[in-house]
């Protein structure tokens, strides 16, 4: 019979499977390799050697995890340890096999960004980088302007904490494109000290004048460059003595629309993250999430306040009519606001104004007598309200059984809200859920590598010093600690991955896709892990019934394995008693 | 001892035994007539000799060619197949082509 190299594959296959077999198993290989001659087709040998060395390696691996079963004697110089292969060599060489294993791992772009992921919350407890990638930011910055590539400094003046170089890039991508003067709206958003903002805002007003950002941004200028006011004001402060601020912030409630110009950056976005490669979820969603900054919220509050106070004064000199007209302004600008919103803080701001605005209408209403619509608009306080409520109590925040589904922007079962087109996927419980899984896998990851090099430094000093046999011999404890780490290394690693692949398809679809209908849990899953387990601001340490069981059934997983492992160190006496099983021939 | 998990695939291979019931099978020949593959044929003869319902030898071949293993049913392993067949056939629990050849 001519042997071919398939055939020759084979045969090694099935020879090399009844060396790592159990002694009692052996003889069924050798029937195996016998029948192997005699199989016709290389294709079909191979096939056949195949499934003789599953089995063989199924026998292997039984009598690993249960020695001497049903009775057998423990063969300890069998199977995978068998002949020259001792003991602590296998477990190294799994072990080294194990750990290769992991290495794969970070060729899947998901785990890559993951692991970047979920040591974002370490990495800010400890003070090790800042979340939000700015040295990142700098360098597509950086390479933006080498290619004066006007979207891309865009992307990167929208994220940067550097106002005066936020300012800089920004001017920059108007210079080469003036299409982009929209962009001057988003930084002065987000800086806006930078003293260009007051030059910036009227060339923003020839093409958008009814925008009431503008206005809220002009108002927050004029405001920071009132007087010789070496800093600002705390925003609780009243506002009211600054005649500019007043003047900017009336033509901001008077303004029909509020565009935050969050679409316009949204649909760069893609074009940006694919020609530069950036993927860093933190930077690109944390840029979209700054529609009105909180210095917005509180002077829209603050004025509206003052509206409201004096539409009361209008009221208390018996100006109805005047003082239905203010409450009516707030309640408009309120619903202009919330119409047109497309973060949480703009939502907010939408529903504060209007719950506000009608809590007053219907006292107005009651005053008159008006019982029928004193009731519409304690209706309307409370519709607004509540929402409300939800958002500033962490709307946002991982909430059991949070599975809503966007009902004209709001999520009618946990009460939260939902920006417009989007839905839950998951919903908040489990992204949560999701987080300290990837949270508590990348710990268990980091402290798992800690111990494998610890382990192969041992080894490898040992095989330096006496041999490797001497030191697996001195060291057993070191085999040991190596195999438990690089099983445990496999383990997070996969737990990981398929954690997070979930949210970096979602993180696909929504940044190089444009379809954000559910990047609502991948917003609900970065917020959550940005803070370690315990330190989750407002949210107290609870005792969490799933977590301890499966962290229980770890700990005995992690303890059967100890013990296994202890069991199969052999000593050699017992070992070369039982070299040969006496049924092979 | 108990006997063996009598799955459809087990007693395709008592079947197959049952043709030459005193008779010598190689594995290869009882692979082609039961048409399953050696990943599952041999667990099933491993399971066949530990219930001592098999028994097996060894036969010397040609210089260079491995031995072969031979499996015969012992007469447990006969009146165990006997029945077997027997009962799955009169259940119609049967439905293997190779079956219906008898």
């Amino acid at each position: 019979m001519q042997e071919m190299p398939l055939r020759q594959a084979a045969a090694l296959l099935l020879e090399y499977a009844i060396r790592i077999a159990p002694p009692e198993s052996r003889e069924w290989g050798q029937a195996m390799r016998g029948e192997l001659s005699f199989v016709e087709g290389h294709w079909a040998a191979l096939a056949w050697a195949f499934g003789g060395a599953r089995v063989m390696a199924k026998h292997a691996l039984i009598s690993l995890l249960i020695p001497g079963r049903r009775g057998q004697a423990i063969l300890f110089d069998g199977g995978l340890f068998a002949r020259n292969v001792s003991v602590r060599k296998a477990l190294q060489v799994t072990a080294a096999g194990l750990t290769l294993a992991t290495l794969l791992f970070l060729a899947a772009p998901p785990f890559r960004q993951a692991v970047g992921v979920s040591l974002a919350a370490w990495n800010e407890l400890l003070h090790i980088t800042g979340r939000n990638g700015q040295s990142r930011l700098e360098a597509l910055a950086i390479q933006a302007e080498g290619r004066r590539d006007p979207e891309g400094l865009v992307f990167a003046a929208a994220r940067l904490t550097d106002a005066r170089e936020s300012s800089r890039l920004v001017t920059e991508a108007v210079q080469l494109n003036p299409d982009f003067d929209w962009a001057y709206a988003v930084v002065a958003v987000r800086h806006p000290e930078i003293p260009e903002v007051l030059e910036w805002v009227p060339q923003l007003a020839r093409p958008d004048p009814q925008n009431a950002l503008l206005h809220i941004i002009s108002a927050e200028s004029f405001d920071i460059a009132e007087g010789t006011k070496p800093s600002r004001r705390p925003y609780w402060e009243p506002r009211e003595a600054n005649p500019a601020w007043q003047s900017a912030m009336a033509a901001a409630f008077a303004s029909p629309k509020f565009d935050d110009y969050l679409d316009r950056l949204r649909a760069l976005d893609a074009d940006v993250l694919r020609r530069y490669g950036f993927t860093d979820p933190y930077s690109v969603l944390a840029g979209e999430e700054e529609g009105l900054p909180s210095y917005a919220f509180w002077d829209c509050s603050t004025f509206a306040k003052s509206i409201l106070q004096s539409g009361k004064d209008l009221e208390a000199r018996g100006d109805r009519s005047g003082a239905v007209e203010k409450y009516w302004s707030v309640a408009r600008f309120g619903q202009v606001i919330d119409s047109q919103a497309r973060t949480d803080s703009e939502r907010l701001l939408g529903l504060r104004l209007q719950a506000g605005a009608y809590n007053e209408l219907r006292d107005f209403s009651t005053k008159g007598g008006n019982a029928n619509e004193a009731a519409l608009f304690a209706y309307l306080a409370a519709t607004f309200g509540q929402p409300m409520e939800s958002l500033r109590h962490g709307g946002t925040s991982i909430q059991p059984g949070a599975t809503g589904h966007g009902v004209s922007g709001r999520n009618s079962e946990s009460g939260s809200l939902a920006k417009p087109g989007e839905r839950w996927v998951f919903g908040a419980y489990v992204s949560g859920r999701n987080a300290l899984v990837l949270q508590v896998s990348s710990l268990i990851m980091v402290i798992l590598c800690a111990l494998l090099l610890v382990a192969a430094s041992v080894l490898i000093a040992g095989i330096r010093q006496g041999g490797s046999s001497g030191a697996a011999r001195n060291h057993p404890w070191a085999t040991v600690l190596a195999l438990i780490s690089a099983v445990g290394l496999l383990l997070s690693s996969a737990t990981i991955y398929l954690t997070y692949r979930p949210y970096w398809y979602i993180f696909q679809r929504a940044i190089l896709d444009g379809d954000r209908s559910q990047a609502r849990d991948l917003r609900e899953f970065l917020s959550a892990i940005q803070f370690p387990p315990g330190f989750d601001l407002g949210r107290s340490p609870r005792f969490d019934v799933p977590l301890c069981f499966w962290a229980g059934v770890t700990l005995l997983a992690v303890a059967g394995l100890v013990i296994i492992l202890l069991r199969h160190f052999p000593s050699r006496p017992e070992a070369n008693r039982l070299h040969n099983h006496p049924r092979v021939p | 001892m108990k006997t063996p998990r009598i799955s459809p695939e087990t007693l395709r291979v008592l079947e197959s035994f049952l043709e030459r019931p005193t008779g010598w099978h190689y594995g290869y020949e009882l692979s082609r007539e039961t048409k399953l593959k050696s990943g599952t044929l041999y667990p099933i003869l491993m399971r066949l000799e530990k219930h001592k319902l098999l028994e097996a030898r060894w036969v010397a071949t040609q210089d260079g060619v491995p031995p072969r293993h031979t499996y015969r049913l012992t007469p447990d392993g006969l009146e165990l197949a006997r029945t077997q067949l027997d009962e799955a056939r009169s259940r119609w629990m049967i439905q293997q082509p190779a079956l219906s050849r008898g």
